[in-house]
């Protein structure tokens, strides 16, 4: 099988609001996929679906082959983090390797030697004993891809990696994950920006609610689909909608 | 009475251990909770026990009439039932209804426990000598502990104990990134729900030392005291389990001997909330890194440097060698008391000398006021260059980087500027 | 609907403990106008009296019935009904009935007659002062119970003074079965050896009853002949140190046994025990409760229910003080 992710009529609902509504696709091995889309549109919850974080309310989205263990590797939303938190930046990478320690087991030193290897592929490896409350916005982002990393994962995927982080880190996160295709891994990116897609990416899944578009990026990424995306077309139904939760919920009569 | 006949003598051990034990557990869990941002669930739920502990009361009352020594089980069980439906309800109210989390978790709080008071004054009549051991669980009466609560509260701590040390690294990840900790293979639904119930039971081991509404002390009190000392979460633990024991212990000691030697009563469990929230409170003014005093104290020292050096710098700008006393006082906006008082200190430091009424700065305070100014003059060509800021709006901030850049920022920005001789305005750049 | 499932066995549960008694009846009945003389007395022990001097002229009711404790009792529904149709509130005083609500209710009272500060007025010698508080069981010394029965008497006769000379009569005779009384314990108590003569309760109820009938005659200090480790009122608030005096005080004076009360709880008796136990005394606790500030009412024993309640706890006491 060639294709890492495939969705079947995969539907999501939060509140009986539906997020996804039948959304079908494959994506093949090997690429770097953006997942783009207007906001609300379903991208975070589409990634969290993928990982079995949400179940769907019907239809199914798995990994091909590796659907479990730690070969697929998720980095959240730095916003949704309390970053407060009393914890050291090689003990957020440490994370990583805890999915294979048993009840009373400890870290070992290999562990660490990993966490250590997983930071300096980052470029973070003298911030090892940082408190994570003391990093900058492109620190604690670059701190979760290591995490990440030190998982040896053969997907990555990422939650808004860019955003809210300066053009240096941009750049170097942008040719590590390169880097990491060319190794043979497949990675998936939420993304916002659409100027940047087809220089860093060479796979896209367009959605808002409904699937526009999955493909390479230049066939996808036409006026049209984005059109369909970002226009307002779909606002009827939203708006449609909207009404129907609150007629059902006993607000309007 | 020494300290060791508190764990020896027959009358004090039961009290002094058990509650040394409800001390040990609680603390842990409401670290767990604090961290979790969710401190309020430990006041709501150890109220909202009341309706537990009245009906398991009541049921041994008319079912069991005989058993009065095994009516504990009766509170331990109706206390973890009533707990439980109050997440429920909490849950149910947070997700279908979308009320807000403080709302529904004061709204089960002060329901429950109305609830409970309703059930205890119908009680109150129809079985009134059951009505007084429920009372007993309000306030907590650690005095007539025995060495059979001393067990059972030993076997429960134990697995709370366990738990931490056994789901410590899982426990890590979960409080700190839930959804992330799914994704990686760790049974988050497994741990969350022996967290939760072992937190209930800490609740219930507490109800008998402490009593229902003084619970939620014994909660956050420990781990609010930690927080303050420390930012790594092992040494978080073991600080609030420390003082947790300290608070139970000498609410212990000076319950018996305050008795003792004032002949009025003090009872254990209020003695203990109190020592404990004093020692939170403590440690919230004078913890030393995030202490209030210290902070306070620091923020004015930084002023009083700031005050200083710009004394310093007005100094070495004035037009004359020796600047007189009305000068300062213009330049300077502070009033002559603490104006003398501050050139006093820079005079004593070695950096002015003063002639008359009038001062002059010696070799070592001429290199400070050089370096203030470079470092002043460095930054605004930093921020006109390159981040294009006006070159009239780059004064006012260099004013307040002046004080605070580091020897390594000056050495990153000399070389990113490529040690520029002139500043914005055209001024000289003093020499490193 | 699972929640509902669990949620109505529990109301429903709920709803057996709330079943009152039968004594709504008897309220009822008070309530009504027949003539005589409505009386609301706080405590069963003064009813007894009050129904002994009334006989016929007198409806009488107590509000603290059963095992309530009288120190913390407040007013609950149905009570300021009866308050209002009372023509005559008899009460302890003293700081017995300290519930906020009962105390202003009963000091609001257009007729309310307070026994013990009567006696404390006539007599303030007799009425113990324990750490600067009143003690105020003073019916647990009939002699001194007697006292009151003057006072009712006076009360009834200036509501009814056509009846006044039967009061009078009645009260008399009831003063005379409470002296009798009174030395029958005496007598009773004098049976038992005096350096096995020492009582330890539940709370400080019975000071009174330790004065007259369990000390020697000229002893000074009748006070440790008597002793509790909860204070005058039994609330539950009590330290390791109460404990331990008494065990002390069990050590001095070899004492074996401990009573509890009726309407107490046995929690700190059965933590003295088991202290005391494992430091090699052998002590016991008593089967048979005594009656401290609570009493037995029998229907139809009217004025001889204090009577009996003396008794009873005179021969309990007898009972396991000579084992």
């Amino acid at each position: 099988m060639n294709c890492i992710l495939e969705a079947q009529d995969l539907c999501i609902h939060y509140n009986k609001t539906p997020i996804l509504w039948d959304v079908s696709f494959k994506v093949p091995k090997h690429h770097m996929t953006a997942i783009v889309g207007p906001n609300g549109a379903g991208k975070s919850t589409l990634l969290k679906a993928s990982l079995q974080i949400i179940k769907p309310f019907s239809g199914s989205i798995s990994f091909g082959r590796c659907n479990s263990d730690n070969h697929i590797a998720y980095v959240p939303q730095k916003e949704s983090i309390d970053w407060d938190f009393p914890v050291s930046a090689l003990d957020v990478v440490l994370m990583g390797r805890y999915g294979r320690l048993k009840y009373f087991q400890r870290v070992k030193a290999a562990d660490k030697e990993a966490a250590m290897q997983a930071l300096q592929q980052v470029g973070m490896a003298s911030y090892s004993s940082r408190q994570i409350n003391q990093l900058s916005g492109g620190q604690q982002q670059r701190l979760f891809i290591a995490r990440a990393l030190v998982q040896k994962p053969d997907v990555l995927l990422l939650d808004e990696p860019f955003s809210g982080i300066d053009m240096a880190t941009e750049k170097l996160l942008i040719e590590l994950f390169i880097k990491l295709k060319n190794e043979g891994k497949s990675i998936f990116i939420v993304h916002h920006d659409l100027t940047t897609l087809d220089q860093y990416f060479d796979w896209v899944i367009l959605i808002n609610t409904r699937l526009i578009g999955c493909g390479p990026v230049k066939e996808v990424m036409t006026q049209e689909n984005i059109q369909k995306a970002y226009g307002n077309n779909l606002s009827l139904f939203e708006e449609a909608h909207h009404l129907s939760k609150k007629q059902a919920e006993g607000y309007i009569s | 009475m020494n300290v060791l006949e508190f764990f020896t003598d027959p009358i004090l051990r039961a009290p002094t251990i058990g509650c040394l034990l409800m001390g040990v557990s609680s603390s842990v869990m409401g670290v767990i909770s604090m961290l979790r941002k969710r401190s309020l669930i430990g006041e709501a739920l150890s109220h909202a026990t009341y309706p537990g502990v009245v009906l398991g009361v009541s049921f041994f009352g008319v079912f069991f009439p005989s058993y009065q020594d095994w009516s504990f089980l009766g509170v331990f069980l109706g206390a973890t039932l009533s707990s439980y439906l109050a997440i429920k309800v909490i849950h149910i109210l947070e997700t279908k209804y979308n009320v807000n989390s403080d709302a529904s978790l004061c709204f089960v709080l002060s329901t429950f426990f109305g609830i409970g008071l309703l059930f205890a004054s119908h009680i109150q009549f129809s079985l009134t000598f059951w009505y007084q051991k429920i009372q007993v669980y309000l306030y907590g009466q650690s005095a007539t502990m025995t060495d059979i609560h001393v067990i059972v509260y030993a076997f429960l701590t134990s697995l709370t104990l366990l738990f931490l040390i056994g789901c410590y690294n899982h426990l890590k990840v979960i409080l700190f990134n839930l959804e992330y900790a799914k994704t990686i293979g760790i049974k988050t639904n497994l741990i969350e729900g022996i967290s939760f119930f072992l937190f209930v039971v800490s609740i219930v081991i507490g109800l008998r030392s402490v009593g229902i509404v003084l619970m939620s002390g014994m909660l956050i009190a420990p781990a609010v005291f930690a927080r303050q000392f420390t930012e790594r979460l092992s040494t978080l633990f073991l600080l609030a389990i420390l003082m947790s024991l300290t608070s139970a212990f000498l609410g212990n000691y000076f319950s018996y001997t305050l008795s003792e030697k004032y002949l009025i009563t003090m009872p254990t469990g209020p003695l203990i909330v109190i020592i404990g929230t004093l020692l939170a409170f403590f440690a919230l003014l004078f913890a030393p890194k995030r202490g209030f005093i210290f902070r306070k104290v620091r923020i004015w020292n930084f002023k009083r440097k700031c005050i200083r050096e710009n004394i310093l710098k007005s100094i070495w700008k004035s037009p004359s060698q020796l600047t007189d006393f009305s000068y300062l006082r213009k330049n300077i906006g502070l009033s002559t008391w603490f104006l003398k008082r501050h050139l006093k200190k820079l005079e004593k430091e070695g950096w002015l000398r003063k002639e008359k009424n009038s001062f002059a700065l010696t070799c070592d305070g001429i290199k400070k006021s050089e370096r203030i100014v470079r470092l002043h003059r460095l930054w605004e060509v930093y921020l006109a260059e390159h981040l294009d800021v006006g070159v009239e709006k780059v004064h006012k901030n260099a004013e307040e980087m002046e004080h605070i850049i580091t020897p390594e920022l000056e050495k990153k920005l000399t070389k990113l500027l490529d040690n520029p001789t002139k500043d914005p305005h055209l001024q000289p750049i003093p020499k490193e | 609907m699972r929640f509902l499932k669990i949620l109505i066995p529990l109301v429903l549960l709920l709803c057996c403990f709330s079943c009152r008694t039968a004594t709504s009846n008897n309220i009822h009945y008070w309530m009504e106008d027949n003539g005589k003389i409505k009386v609301l007395t706080s405590i069963e022990m003064l009813n007894d009296l009050v129904i002994a001097i009334g006989k016929g002229h007198v409806d009488s009711i107590a509000l603290i019935v059963g095992n309530l404790d009288p120190h913390s009792y407040e007013l609950v529904k149905g009570d300021d009904e009866k308050f209002a149709r009372a023509d005559l509130v008899v009460c302890n005083g003293l700081g017995l009935e300290h519930g906020a609500s009962l105390m202003q209710t009963i000091n609001s009272h257009k007729n309310c007659l307070l026994v013990g500060e009567e006696i404390f007025n006539k007599a303030p010698e007799k009425i113990i002062i324990i750490n600067k508080t009143v003690d105020p069981h003073i019916w647990t010394d009939v002699s001194l119970w007697s006292e009151s029965i003057d006072f009712i008497v006076e009360r009834l006769s200036k509501l009814d003074p056509m009846h006044a000379e039967e009061f009078k009569q009645n009260g008399s005779l009831l003063k005379k079965d409470l002296l009798d009384t009174h030395q029958d314990l005496l007598n009773e108590m004098k049976a038992i050896p005096s350096e096995k003569r020492y009582l330890v309760t539940s709370h400080d109820a019975f000071n009174y009853f330790a004065k007259a009938y369990l000390s020697e005659r000229n002893e000074g200090d009748w006070h440790s002949r008597f002793s509790a480790p909860e204070g005058l009122a039994p609330d539950g608030q009590l330290s390791s140190s109460n404990i331990k005096s008494i065990i002390e005080h069990l050590k001095k004076f070899n004492i074996h046994v401990l009573f509890p009360e009726s309407n107490v709880s046995q929690s700190s008796i059965k933590k003295i025990i088991h202290a005391g136990n494992q430091m090699g005394l052998e002590l016991t606790i008593a089967t048979e409760p005594l009656y401290g500030d609570a009493m037995i009412v029998e229907e139809g024993m009217g004025g001889k229910n204090y009577i009996n309640m003396m008794k009873h706890n005179a021969e309990t006491i007898k009972k396991y003080l000579n084992l």
